[in-house]
């Protein structure tokens, strides 16, 4: 065997134990920085890099050669050429080359009937021909635009898995099979509705909303599920709308659907990693009640009441701010993960990971020194 | 799913009845590969 299928291996063994509960040898570790920072870390324009993908085998060859990690850093999901052909408002690129989503509107509030009777056949009648104006066309011409935007998506996807394979025979990344879904609350407010306008309707057309949340969830089940041929794997949902809401507004509108929606995903096998943006220590009750072994990755909050309140039945990822490794000396940043681990990892059932993932590069170099440092301390110190 | 945009195999089979005479165990998942990665791609453009 060689050492990097050797590592691959040990690797992916501490994930298959932290995935079923039991405490791996180790603390497992994923690194922060996203495409972007790899890219202008190896020196490369952005914008053109994130255009072409030329040379993204070097770039991250460089990144993973300096940069330990038990999971594959090579990843990302917003790449510009298929949203450029599909004209789109939901995700433009900035002047830095970085994709943004700016607010927008796809669904009008006087047609969540129509989204209610079919949410599939609302999307591709209603809400993308507004979000992705060259779907605004007779339908020969979308047809063309479709398939044209589905053929990069596919050439992009495909360098990036290619990439990805490459790095994993060469530095051994664990193997995990990874979906994508949204909670439904979150998927009407964030494209069709906005956020200002789902804020309105569940005062205006509550029952319209819970209607809508209610109709998508198949669909969101359909989209994270993996397939049952997957061993370990898990479906990330990142979580947006909750912490802006009043809880009793939460308890109404967010919670039912989006626990079914934990609920049907984990019933399939497969552990659910919850993006947790934001604060969400008033609910730390309500996502102790999610299904075993749910992945919680939060972005704030308290540790010890993490710990305390979800860490004996959850896996508990995050909470290390990216600022840190920012503006915190080398000491500061060990101190802090240190202070992490002291509390996060007895017992098990703990991910070391960032509260986001680092997008900007610093001119000084002091977020890849401090984060080289963090990376030490945690293998050095993370064994059980 | 109710929709007029997502085929399930019997959709297909009703659509295009010369399919009864294909072999089902490899035409089945082929065709509902496409139309599960065209589903993907078209809700994950709103994600």
């Amino acid at each position: 065997m060689t050492d990097a299928r050797a590592r691959a291996e040990e690797r992916t063994q501490l994930f298959r134990d932290l995935l079923k509960g039991k405490t791996p040898k180790r603390v497992p570790y994923s690194t922060a920085p996203a495409m972007e920072y790899v890219i202008q870390y190896a020196g490369y324009d952005l914008e053109k890099t994130l255009w072409t993908l030329k040379d993204l085998d070097k770039i991250y060859d460089k990144f993973c050669a300096e940069f330990l990690s038990d999971t594959n850093p090579v990843g990302t999901y917003r790449l510009p050429t298929f949203y450029q052909i599909l004209g789109s408002k939901a995700f433009v690129m900035g002047s830095g080359g970085f994709m943004q989503h700016p607010e927008v509107v796809g669904l009008l509030p006087e047609e969540y009937d129509e989204f209610i009777a079919s949410p599939y056949d609302c999307i591709l009648n209603t809400i993308l021909p507004r979000l992705y104006t060259a779907l605004d066309a007779e339908p020969s011409q979308k047809a063309l635009v479709l398939a044209k935007a589905y053929r990069a998506y596919l050439d992009d996807f495909g360098v990036i898995a290619a990439v990805r394979n490459k790095m994993h025979e060469k530095y051994g990344y664990a193997m995990l099979a990874a979906g994508f879904t949204i909670a439904p609350f979150d998927f009407i407010a964030d494209f069709p509705r906005s956020f200002s306008g789902i804020s309105i309707d569940i005062r205006r057309r509550p029952e319209k909303v819970l209607e809508a949340c209610e109709a998508v969830t198949p669909l969101l089940v359909k989209k994270g599920k993996l397939p049952p041929s997957v061993e370990y794997g898990y479906i990330m949902i990142p979580l947006h709308m909750a912490p802006y809401m009043r809880e009793k507004d939460f308890e109404k509108f967010y919670w039912p659907t989006f626990k079914k929606l934990v609920e049907e995903l984990s019933a399939n096998g497969h552990n659910c990693y919850l993006f947790i943006e934001q604060d969400w220590m008033r609910y730390l009750d309500y996502l102790n009640d999610l299904p075993e072994n749910t992945i919680m990755r939060f972005e704030f909050g308290d540790p010890k009441l993490v710990k305390e309140k979800v860490g004996k039945k959850h896996i508990v990822s995050g909470l290390y701010p990216i600022t840190l490794l920012q503006t915190g000396t080398k000491e500061q940043c060990v101190d802090k993960a240190k202070e992490l681990m002291d509390i996060l990892a007895p017992g098990g059932k703990y991910w070391f990971n960032y509260d986001k993932s680092v997008l900007t590069i610093d001119k000084e170099g002091r977020i890849a020194d401090n984060l080289k440092a963090v990376t030490e301390y945690v293998y050095e110190n993370g064994k059980y | 799913m109710e929709s007029k945009f997502y085929l399930t195999w019997e959709d297909y089979k009703q659509k295009f009845p010369e399919l009864e005479k294909r072999p089902e165990e490899a035409v089945a998942p082929k065709l509902q590969a496409c139309e599960d990665a065209m589903f993907n791609f078209i809700v994950g453009l709103l994600m």
